[in-house]
Order: structure tokens, then C-alpha cells, then sequence
């Protein structure tokens, strides 16, 4: 008995080490800066604009989490939207942004369609609410993916009943029974679209104000200045965001709290539907349309209607290296999202067994800090490992510091459906003189082959998003698409950033359709 | 473009020689001559990696960070950058020096192009340059080919919100205002040298009444500016701007081969010279294929690497070699120096202060 216990205990010992350790590295890392001699509060204080970067970034916080609010309790059980929320999903957000841009903002596409009088500027580049727009028809669709995710594994239908045989309407049964529960499940994806708001950096610099930007886009751009103040300036500001983010938290967690207990008890008999669903999905299709479109376009310059000429010259041209760097930007994703979900997989069985203290904490912070801080706090030791070695070597640390990345949405994804399971199914199995993996494989896996298999999907989704540890920890060994794409959007040619950008698009969506859909809802995780 | 398992392969079939170079990858043309690079270089048994990334300080951060761990071998071997970059690794004693023992075509050099300081600070052999710029601007229209500070104040006002340059700190705008500054104090000497207190308000002030008559007839009333001039480039193209900003005086034809800008570009000096200073290319201490990278160097300088690289139907940079037929050079503005140091750094504090609030 004590035995087993020790081995539990080894167990979680091990998680929280591991878990803890990088994030360990990335505070010793803050502190050396901070305690470095200076003091540079004062300065960092006056730098020009610096209350209204703050200012901006809650702002656009704030707008994000009322309006993503609105939109989940908006939330109805319709599977048939699954398809175009996963092409949503899939495009890549610079993409994405520019996309948008090009057809409304002013001298886009649509407005050379427009008689001059009814052209004015509500979506025009670097303005808080074209940002906000953006975020917004972005995000929505991956919280309405969490939604019907969550909806799958609460049996609403049969509340529902409850509910109407307790004498009230299908409508109020909805409100008190089963959006309530709704809500709590939705909490952490919520937290993480209101973070990502805070801290996003490629969107910002595309769409938000730069005079002055978002408080993340200064942060990025003060790390990588070379002057002694800056990198006081960087670690002030990503505490700050942290704050802000933690602040943030807070309040998903009190409107929720309100919501649940204030606003649902009395609302009556109708129902929320949020307006903008078809031109959600309307601008995501015309964004990903604009992309493909520029990729063939030669010439397109204000007011044309149509480019001078079309053609594929481009894209035969760069088809021996975009093959080539398709199959390698699969191969890492798929490597690093089968690692992620193995990891979270095997840290909650571990906590079946024996708590782990802050396991949802440790494992979110990734989502947190602003990424160059903590791959410069880890490229020390990892650096020493790496330095002038052969590829594989890079290869190996580069995937390494993405796990904690993609193994932060898996877990998300992972953890709500894990924590409904009837675990006695596995010791069930056992009894019957399986070990314990070849149950789990056999009956659990079984039963939550849909959340572990979206969990894969965005885990490789968020793999492949990758830019900086591609180029800090990979030594630029293993180039991506997507390092591809980051450094060609740093230069003007619109045509060749469309190519990548429609081929990172097609590798995210072969991702998603051949394993994320259509899948029957599995009846067992209704349990 | 090179991929780890194909390279790997053809590397040790071949025996090549690995060199990873650093380099800015959001330009097509600039990409493209260095796929011709690697090729050619492939003759010498070396494998040149491109590693595009969207801005050089990314690896500067990285070099720093090996730096102040000591570590004996990095993941660059070759990078291309200037200015401040350059600065923070000379000052950080991340860069092999005595470059020029190492590299035999340096004798090649011209040097009367005034590439010895970078922005200001010697470059004391810890870079060798790669290529010359030249700031101008890309305008629409039949315009002059020379403009003064208030023919361009001129210009923005009878066409408001269609002008803009920059957000400084980035250096293309931070040039716009250095040249600002030359121009409307007549080219004082004084600007030359660093910053006395007592001439700084007379000389600056210029500058900032200008930009307080000149910012309310630019793109949003001058409140927001573009990120950079590639974002600057992209706006001009899409109808939204009327001028953009270069460093490379051959880039306006290239882009105008490649249908990325509009036939109707033309370039457009202020003032009567061109700021110019050079772009580089540098070996870190820790660069684990030295050797390799100095070859490359070596390469690039030669009289085929430049000449390509000068050629009109590829990036057309401009070369930093002395020709032994002159008529190779391609054509210049005429050369503007530098401010001192000193100077760029008042204006980029003070803009911020003044204008971002």
C-alpha cells in the first residue's frame, strides 16, 4: 500500500517537475532582467503612449469578451455548421487579415464596386475597430466549435425534457438547465480567445493603430530592439500584459457568475440569435476567395476591377519547393501534435490517480507570456545542447519547446470530455486481464475518439502556426510553411504571400476535414 | 529553398559544405538571387541555406543570447544586416573580426563609397558590404525628379491624405527625417558632429515646425502612419497612397517588371543628393562553418556575384566593387552622408514624444 502510494506520488512529482521546470526557466530568466543594474520603471512609465497602448489592448479585450458573451449565449445545437467553421478555423490569421482588408477597407476590391457616395471608412486599416472586426469573425467560429463540442457531451436533449415536464417552456428549460452548464464548459475557451486578444502580435501590426500599436505588438517590437533600456521595457510591458490577462480571467469567471445566477433566472421565453452567423461565415469564405484570387493575379492595382492577367507561371514556379515544405510542415505538425496529445493523455491519467497540483494552470500558462520571452529564457540551456550540431539536434529542441504550445489547446479540448468518463469502464477491461493501456486503448479511446481526435487537429493546427521557435530553436534547420509566410509578409509581394498563404490554408484543412469531420456524435460521451 | 532530409542527402553525397545564412526574407528578388547563389556556390562545395526570416533583429536576439551564455558553437554562420544590429553585436563582441584578411576579393572594394561606417559607427572589419542603398521616394504621377522640403509640402497640399512615409523608429522613416533635418537647416556642419545641448533646440526646431504643417495634409492626417516600407509599397499598389519609400535605387524597375507596382512610379529626390549608407554581411563568433561563410563572403563580392546582383532583371542592387570597366557601375544619386549618430537617435525620441501620445 505505502508502495503504491510512493508510485503515486513519483507520479505527479514527475508532471509537476516537468511542467513546472520551463516555466521555472522563463522567471529566473524575467528576474535576472529585472534585477539587472538600472532602474528603468521611471522611464518605461513616460515612454510616449504608453497609457494609451494599455488602453487599446483592454479595450479590445473588453469589446471581445462581450461581444464572443453574446455570441455563446446565441449558441444552438446545429451540427450541419461544422464545415464552414472548420474552414474558418483553418485559414491563417495574417491571411485572413489581409483578406479582409483588400475587399472592404477603403480602395479594396468592394469598394471599387461602389458608387462614390456610399464609400466611407468604418473598416479601414490600423483602426481599433477593423481590429476588433477581425478577432472577432476569426474567433467566433472556434468558440462555436468549443460550444457544439460541449453540447455533444451534456445531454440537453434529455434536460430538456425535465425541464418541460416540470411545466416549463423548451425555451426557459434551455435558459435554466442547460446553458448554465453551457457556460461553465465554455469558460476556458472563452479565456483563451480574450488572451489571444491581448496578446495577439501579426493581426495587430495589419489591422490595429501603430501610432501608438497594442501594448503586445510594443512589447515584441521593444524585445527586439537593441537598445539597453528596451529589454527593461519588454519585461515591464509582458508583466503588465500578464496582468491584464489575468484581470481578464477574472472577469470571463464574473460574468459568467452573473449570467448564471442574475440574467438567466429571468429571462423569459425567447430566444438569442446572434445576427451575424451567415456573415461570419460570408467574410471567412470571401477572405480565403480574395487569397486564392491574388495568388493568380498579376497586376491588380487600384481602381482595375480585374488584375491585368491571371496566371499559375507563380505557383508552378514555386510548386518543387511548396511540395517539398507541405510534407514538412505535416510531418512536424503530426509529430508534435501525437506527442502533445500523448503527454496530456498520460497527465490525466496520472491525475486519476493522484491529484496534480495545478495541472490546468501549469499547462495554460503557454497561452499566458508572450512567446519570445520564453524561448529566449529557454534558448540558454537548450542553446548549449544545439549550438553548431547537426539538424536533427535542432530538430529535436525546436519540437520540443512547441509541445507545451499545442499540448495547452489539446488539454483544453481533451480535459472536459476525460473528466465525464466512467473510469471504472477501463478497470472493467482489466479485470478481465488486459493491462492497463490496452484497456484504455480498447474502451477509452473508443469512447472519446472524437475530443481526442480534435485535440490532435488543434494541437497540429497550433504546430504549425509556428514561426519564432522554427527560427530560434530550429536554427532555421527546418523551415514551414508558415516561417515561410511570416518572412515573406515582412516584404510587399502580395502574390507570393497569397500562394503560401492558400497552400498553409490547404495543409490546415486537409488537416481538419479528413479527421475532424463528419463524425456521428459518439453516443457514449453523453453519458 | 532547402529541406533538411533532401539537403542532408545531396550534403553528404556531394560532401558540401553547410553554411546557414540569416537573412531578411520578404523580398522575392533578393530570395531569387540567392537561390542563384546557392547554386553557383554549389561548384564550390557549399551549401548555402537561406534562413528567411521577417526581421534580422529576431537573430540578432538570438546571437546576443549565445553570446552572453558563452557558447562555443551557434545555429548562424553568416547573417546580413546593418545599422543598430550592427552596432549592439560589434558592441557585444559577438562578430569575427579582421574580415578582410579572411576574404580575398575585399581588395575589390570601392572605397569611395564610404561603407567603412555603418550609420555612423565604424565598422572596423567586423562587416563586410554586401550593397549600396539609397533613400528615395516612389511617387505617382509626372512629378520632378527633385523636390525641396517645400515643393513636397506643396505637393501634399494640393493632394491631401495621399502622401505618408514610415512610423519611425523604422529606418526608412527615420531617413526621411534625417534628410528633413539636412535640408531645412542648409546641411549645417554642425549636424555632422554630435549633438551640442545648446544647438539642439535651434536646429531641431525646423524640422518639427515643418512636420507640424506638413502631418495634417498626410494619410489619416498624419495620426497613423504605415509599419514599414514594404506595408508603405503594398498601399501605393493598392491605390491608397501616392508614394511609397526605397532604399534600392534598381527596386522601382523590378517591381515594375513583376506587376507589383503601377507603371505610373516614378522616383522622386528631396533635396538634390541621396542619404546613402551600405548593407552588410557579418560571421558570428559562434558561426560553427566559419570557413565556409568567409568563402561565401568571398563569393559575393566577386565581380559575377555583383554583377548579377546589380543586374536590372534581378534585385538590381547596387555593387560595392570597383569595375575594371567603369561603364558596369550602375547609375547613382548623387551621395548624401550620414548625420551624426547623435542625431537620429534626438529625432526618434522626440517624434515619439510629439506625435505618439
Amino acid at each position: 500500500m505505502i508502495l503504491m502510494t510512493l508510485q503515486h506520488h513519483w507520479r505527479s512529482g514527475i508532471a509537476v517537475g516537468l511542467l513546472s521546470l520551463p516555466w521555472l526557466l522563463v522567471l529566473w530568466f524575467g528576474l535576472q532582467q529585472l534585477l539587472q543594474a538600472g532602474d528603468y520603471v521611471g522611464a518605461w512609465l513616460a515612454y510616449p503612449g504608453l497609457l494609451t497602448m494599455i488602453s487599446y489592448s483592454a479595450g479590445v479585450a473588453l469589446a471581445i469578451l462581450l461581444i464572443a458573451w453574446i455570441a455563446l449565449l446565441s449558441l444552438q445545437p446545429v451540427v450541419a455548421t461544422r464545415g464552414w467553421l472548420i474552414q474558418i478555423i483553418a485559414l491563417p490569421h495574417v491571411a485572413f487579415a489581409i483578406g479582409l482588408l483588400w475587399l472592404f477597407a477603403p480602395f479594396g476590391w468592394l469598394w471599387r464596386l461602389l458608387p462614390e457616395v456610399w464609400q466611407f471608412s468604418f473598416f479601414d486599416r490600423q483602426q481599433l475597430v477593423s481590429f476588433v472586426l477581425i478577432l472577432l469573425v476569426k474567433e467566433i467560429p472556434f468558440l462555436w466549435l468549443m460550444g457544439q463540442r460541449a453540447l455533444a457531451q451534456i445531454p440537453w436533449q434529455r434536460w430538456l425534457l425535465i425541464g418541460q415536464s416540470l411545466g416549463h417552456s423548451r425555451q426557459r428549460s434551455w435558459w435554466l438547465l442547460v446553458m448554465p452548464e453551457l457556460l461553465r464548459r465554455l469558460r476556458l475557451p472563452l479565456m483563451i480567445v480574450v488572451i489571444y486578444s491581448l496578446s495577439v502580435v501579426d493581426i495587430a501590426l495589419i489591422a490595429a493603430p501603430q501610432t501608438p500599436p497594442p501594448l503586445a505588438v510594443q512589447v515584441l517590437q521593444w524585445q527586439l530592439d537593441t537598445q539597453p533600456y528596451a529589454q527593461h521595457f519588454a519585461a515591464y510591458g509582458a508583466i503588465l500584459l500578464v496582468l491584464l490577462a489575468l484581470l481578464a480571467c477574472l472577469l470571463v469567471i464574473l460574468v459568467e457568475r452573473f449570467t448564471i445566477t442574475q440574467l438567466l433566472p429571468r429571462w423569459g421565453d425567447f430566444r438569442l440569435r446572434f445576427p451575424v452567423t451567415s456573415v461570419v461565415r460570408l467574410l471567412g469564405l470571401a477572405a480565403a476567395m480574395a487569397m486564392v484570387a491574388q495568388s493568380i493575379a498579376i497586376g491588380w492595382f487600384y481602381p482595375q476591377l480585374w488584375p491585368n492577367d491571371w496566371s499559375f507561371a507563380r505557383w508552378q514556379a514555386e510548386l518543387p519547393s511548396l511540395t517539398g515544405l507541405f510534407v514538412q510542415s505535416a510531418a512536424i505538425a503530426m509529430l508534435v501534435a501525437s506527442l502533445s496529445v500523448a503527454w496530456v493523455v498520460l497527465l490525466l491519467e496520472w491525475r486519476r490517480r493522484k491529484a496534480i497540483p495545478g495541472l490546468s494552470g501549469l499547462l495554460l500558462i503557454p497561452l499566458l507570456l508572450p512567446q519570445l520571452t520564453a524561448l529566449l529564457a529557454w534558448q540558454g540551456p537548450l542553446g548549449q545542447l544545439t549550438g553548431g550540431g547537426a539538424a536533427w539536434v535542432y530538430g529535436v529542441a525546436f519540437i520540443a519547446v512547441q509541445i507545451p504550445y499545442s499540448a495547452a489547446y489539446a488539454y483544453l479540448i481533451l480535459a472536459p470530455a476525460e473528466r465525464r468518463f466512467e473510469q471504472r469502464l477501463v478497470t472493467v477491461m482489466q479485470s478481465y486481464g488486459y493491462g492497463f493501456w490496452s484497456s484504455w486503448w480498447l474502451v477509452k479511446r473508443r469512447i472519446l475518439q472524437q475530443p481526442l481526435l480534435l485535440a490532435w487537429v488543434f494541437a497540429a493546427l497550433v504546430s504549425m502556426a509556428q514561426y519564432l521557435p522554427i527560427i530560434l530553436m530550429g536554427g532555421g534547420r527546418w523551415p514551414t510553411l508558415t516561417s515561410e509566410l511570416v518572412a515573406i509578409s515582412s516584404g510587399a509581394n502580395s502574390q507570393l504571400l497569397a500562394i503560401f498563404a492558400v497552400s498553409q490554408w490547404l495543409l490546415a484543412w486537409l488537416f481538419l476535414v479528413i479527421l475532424a469531420w463528419p463524425q456521428p456524435t459518439i453516443e457514449g460521451e453523453q453519458r | 529553398m532547402k529541406l533538411w532530409l533532401m539537403g542532408a542527402l545531396t550534403s553528404s553525397l556531394l560532401s558540401l559544405q553547410q553554411v546557414y545564412f540569416h537573412a531578411w526574407g520578404g523580398s522575392d528578388e533578393v530570395n531569387q538571387y540567392l537561390r542563384w547563389s546557392a547554386q553557383q556556390l554549389r561548384a564550390e562545395g557549399i551549401d548555402l541555406v537561406h534562413v528567411k526570416v521577417a526581421d534580422i533583429s529576431e537573430t540578432v536576439a538570438l546571437l546576443l543570447r549565445e553570446n552572453a551564455h558563452q557558447q562555443a558553437a551557434g545555429a548562424v554562420d553568416l547573417l546580413w544586416l546593418n545599422g543598430e544590429n550592427f552596432h549592439a553585436l560589434k558592441a557585444a563582441g559577438a562578430l569575427r573580426g579582421e574580415l578582410s584578411a579572411a576574404v580575398p576579393n575585399s581588395v575589390l572594394l570601392d572605397p569611395t563609397l564610404g561603407w567603412q561606417d555603418d550609420f555612423g559607427i565604424a565598422t572596423d572589419d567586423f562587416e563586410l558590404p554586401w550593397g549600396v542603398g539609397q533613400f528615395h521616394l516612389l511617387v505617382r504621377g509626372q512629378q520632378p525628379e527633385r523636390m525641396s522640403p517645400a515643393q513636397f509640402l506643396t505637393a501634399a497640399s494640393s493632394n491631401p491624405g495621399r502622401l505618408s512615409y514610415p512610423k519611425p523608429p523604422e529606418f526608412h522613416g527615420t531617413t526621411f527625417l534625417k534628410l528633413l533635418l539636412l535640408e531645412l537647416n542648409d546641411h549645417h556642419p554642425a549636424l555632422y558632429e554630435a549633438p551640442k545641448a545648446t544647438q539642439q533646440e535651434q536646429l531641431l526646431a525646423p524640422l518639427w515646425a515643418y512636420l507640424e504643417q506638413l502631418h495634417p495634409l498626410l494619410w489619416r492626417a498624419g495620426r497613423q502612419f504605415p509599419v514599414s516600407a514594404a506595408q508603405q509599397q503594398q498601399l501605393l499598389a493598392q491605390g491608397v497612397l501616392d508614394n511609397a519609400v526605397s532604399f534600392n535605387p534598381g527596386e522601382l524597375a523590378s517591381a515594375q517588371r513583376a506587376q507589383r507596382l503601377p507603371t505610373t512610379i516614378r522616383p522622386l529626390l528631396i533635396g538634390q543628393r541621396a542619404i546613402t549608407n551600405s548593407h552588410y554581411l557579418a560571421v558570428p563568433t559562434t558561426a560553427a562553418n566559419a570557413d565556409a561563410a568567409l568563402q561565401v563572403i568571398n563569393f559575393m563580392l566577386s565581380e559575377t556575384a555583383q554583377q548579377r546582383k546589380q543586374a536590372a532583371d534581378g534585385w538590381g542592387d547596387t555593387s560595392v566593387i570597383r569595375w575594371s570597366n567603369e561603364a558596369t557601375r550602375a547609375a547613382l544619386f548623387p551621395a548624401q552622408p550620414e548625420p551624426h549618430v547623435g542625431w537620429v537617435k534626438l529625432i526618434e525620441q522626440q517624434w515619439l514624444a510629439r506625435y505618439q501620445q
